[in-house]
């Protein structure tokens, strides 16, 4: 009868010891998860950030006075005129004349026929 | 003594000392429980409010004009700094801002020394890194304009904070704006951060999309800039509006400032732009006929004593068509005599001149005119010739834009809704829409504005050169002008409204004929170049065929006869 006793209290000093280091335990998860979560956070912040910086240097480097500048002072390109469109296609499904602009740069056009040109005497 | 008492002894005597450890921490746990705890939550926890990330604005092409990219700020607590020499050497050394600087902001009022706001990831990890004590580091964002310059008079600016100070920044603050999540945060005793509630960054705001186009606002700055600097004049401006909708496209000032908005707050006296309110009350109310003339008294007429209009070069019977043609302000202030104060005060309201456009954007002004009841007879003669009256620039081009469009003026719009344009009123008949657009078209072809002409393209519209009033003398000066032409293009099916106006341009050119028309003329060559809007000129199309550089066409032996099928449907 007393060892059944004292059986149950150990038992009963074994579950509480259990639960108390299960709850220990879950508490130090918890912290370990809390430093982890704001750990990721502050990577995604960093990644967002970098991905943000990325996207903005395209946009500077695609910016119109950008690209006007490598195209005049780089390429030789010079502002297309209206007087530069030349109708090239064919109709379109419904019969009605498709129009397609084609203001190449006159710089860059001669560019391109000094190529082809240089290319036919090659061969 | 029994063995149940021996035990019940033994353990007194151990349990007796513990005796004052229990009453302490019944009164630390029970007594000052609540103090305590205030306490710790005060060392280890933090509610933080980390500003939003402000939404971005783009273009109507969906192009970066303004985004809000993570940026870290540091800062010093002063009353934590122990060796402030020591930091400062310390702070040169990982940011590069001298150590008297931070000496100097040391020693300022206040608690904490703001050192820098643009600090990339790496530089705030590695002063973070170096602890140094008091110094801290705060994430948040900063406005980046990617496009430098370009559209900034519109799209505006933000304080340090990110609120809007001007601008689409200014007027679209709430849209682009969400208020600041609380969240908590844990620390450690090291001062790590330990995440806590499960609460979620506040949302970013949906970009706002503009009606201006990137590409069309930089072919005006530059055709702007290059204006200005070849007439050394003191402002210019700029407009394009897509007058089938009142779209605003491009909107360029000189210089380019974020502050203020001169197409939107500035009015200004028009010039010879606004007889078209005179010749349209004229037409349309039919109180002058095709081929009625004025005598335009060879270019001097004293309406009063002290009082006398002039034109710029003399001229004898005037229809309307040559009144506007020449810009003939005797013949426009005959005109408006005939037409009548009540009438053309009822015009001036339909094109929209008495009231704001309601475009909603900061101080927009509605301009400056008389009222009906204090009109005189030399005030309505001289508002037709566009003196004594002030408008905004913004007014003034949808006025253009409602004739270009056949007669319904918009309200001008600058963010993409989605939703249909406002249409605010029908000016005028079709019927006088077509005369007028054919005046118009006659000051490109044949009157004022020959310099505005493009190649194969049918252009309207209408000069302008207003003297400017001194402000010290009251009087008109005789050598600072505002000069400036308004039109659209191609009149067959017009795309493009645009107006120019150059302030005060220097030297011996400076009518509107001379300096303005043709930046209209080189802006909207490169904008129907950009659109690859077909010549609308009948014969156009085969005079570009002709023209040298069309035979790289000939080995595609279809496209000239394409072009000439093209042609003929012009």
């Amino acid at each position: 009868m007393i060892q059944q006793r004292a059986r149950g209290r150990t038992g009963i000093i074994m579950a509480a010891a259990v639960s108390a280091a299960f709850l220990v335990w879950q508490r130090v998860q918890a912290t370990r998860f809390g430093y982890d979560v704001e750990e990721a956070r502050t990577q995604v912040r960093r990644l967002q950030g970098q991905l943000l910086s990325k996207g903005m240097q395209w946009e500077k480097a695609v910016a119109p006075a950008q690209l006007a500048h490598h195209a005049r002072s780089r390429l030789g390109m010079q502002q297309g005129l209206p007087e530069s469109v030349r109708i090239l296609q064919r109709d379109g499904p419904s019969g009605v004349p498709v129009l397609r602009s084609w203001a190449l740069p006159q710089g860059l056009a001669r560019a391109v026929r000094q190529t082809l040109s240089a290319l036919r005497r090659a061969t | 003594m029994d063995l149940r008492a021996r035990l019940a002894w033994a353990a007194a005597m151990s349990l007796t000392p513990l005796l004052p450890l229990s009453a302490r921490l019944v009164y630390l746990q029970v007594l000052q429980h609540q103090d305590l705890l205030t306490r710790v939550s005060d060392e280890v926890e933090r509610t933080s409010r980390e500003a939003p990330q402000r939404g971005d604005i783009l273009d109507r092409g969906g192009r970066v004009l303004a985004q809000s990219v993570p940026a870290w700020s540091c800062y010093v607590d002063k009353p934590v700094v122990r060796e402030p020499q020591l930091l400062a050497r310390r702070l040169e050394r990982e940011l590069g801002i001298p150590a008297e600087h931070i000496l100097q902001g040391l020693k300022g009022p206040g608690r904490f020394l703001r050192l820098t706001d643009d600090l990339a990831i790496e530089d705030a990890d590695r002063v973070a890194e170096a602890r140094l004590q008091g110094v801290g580091i705060a994430a948040g964002y900063k406005r980046v304009y990617p496009n430098d310059g370009l559209g900034r008079g519109v799209i505006g600016t933000v304080s340090r904070d990110g609120r809007g100070l001007s601008g689409i920044e200014l007027a679209f603050d709430r849209e682009l704006t969400r208020d600041p999540a609380p969240r908590e945060i844990l620390r450690d005793g090291t001062g790590r951060r330990i995440y806590r509630a499960g609460v979620v960054d506040s949302a970013r705001p949906a970009p706002l999309r503009l009606t201006l186009d990137r590409n069309y606002q930089f072919y005006a700055e530059e055709a702007l800039a290059e204006a200005v600097g070849k007439y050394s004049a003191a402002n210019g401006l700029v407009l394009v509006q897509d007058p089938a909708d009142g779209e605003l496209l491009a909107i360029a000032a000189y210089p380019p400032t974020a502050l203020r908005n001169a197409a939107v707050q500035d009015a200004y006296e028009p010039g010879s732009t606004f007889k078209i309110v005179a010749a349209a009350a004229a037409v349309g109310e039919s109180v002058v006929s095709a081929d009625e003339t004025f005598f335009c008294e060879n270019g001097s007429w004293e309406l009063a004593p002290g009082v006398t209009i002039k034109d710029h070069e003399p001229a004898g019977h005037l229809n309307l068509a040559g009144i506007i043609e020449h810009s003939s302000n005797i013949g426009t202030a005959k005109v408006a005599e005939r037409v009548g104060a009540l009438r053309f005060y009822r015009y001036c309201q339909a094109f929209g001149f008495l009231n704001r456009t309601g475009i909603g954007l900061p101080g927009e002004t509605a301009g400056v005119f008389k009222p009906l009841s204090d009109m005189t007879r030399v005030s309505l003669l001289s508002a037709s010739y566009g003196y004594g009256v002030a408008v905004s620039p913004l007014q003034l081009i949808g006025a253009y834009g409602a004739v270009a469009n056949g007669g319904t003026l918009y309200e001008p719009s600058i963010v993409l809704s989605g939703r249909d344009p406002v249409r605010v009123r029908r000016v005028a008949s079709q019927e006088s829409v077509r005369k007028l657009t054919a005046f118009l078209e006659g000051v490109v072809e044949r009157g004022t504005g020959v310099t505005a002409q493009i190649q194969g393209y049918r252009v309207a519209g209408k000069t302008g050169t207003a003297r400017k009033l001194d402000p010290v003398t009251k009087r008109y000066s005789a050598v600072k002008f505002v000069a400036s032409f308004v039109g659209f293009v191609p009149v067959s099916r017009p795309r493009f409204a645009i107006l120019v106006l150059l302030d005060d341009p220097k030297g011996s050119a400076y009518y509107g004929s001379q300096v303005a028309a043709p930046v209209f003329a080189k802006l909207a060559r490169g904008l129907l170049t950009l659109e690859g809007i077909p010549p609308d000129r009948p014969g156009a199309v085969e005079a570009v065929l002709r023209s040298p550089g069309a035979g790289a066409l000939k080995e595609g032996a279809r496209a000239p006869r394409e072009a000439a099928r093209l042609a003929r449907a012009f």
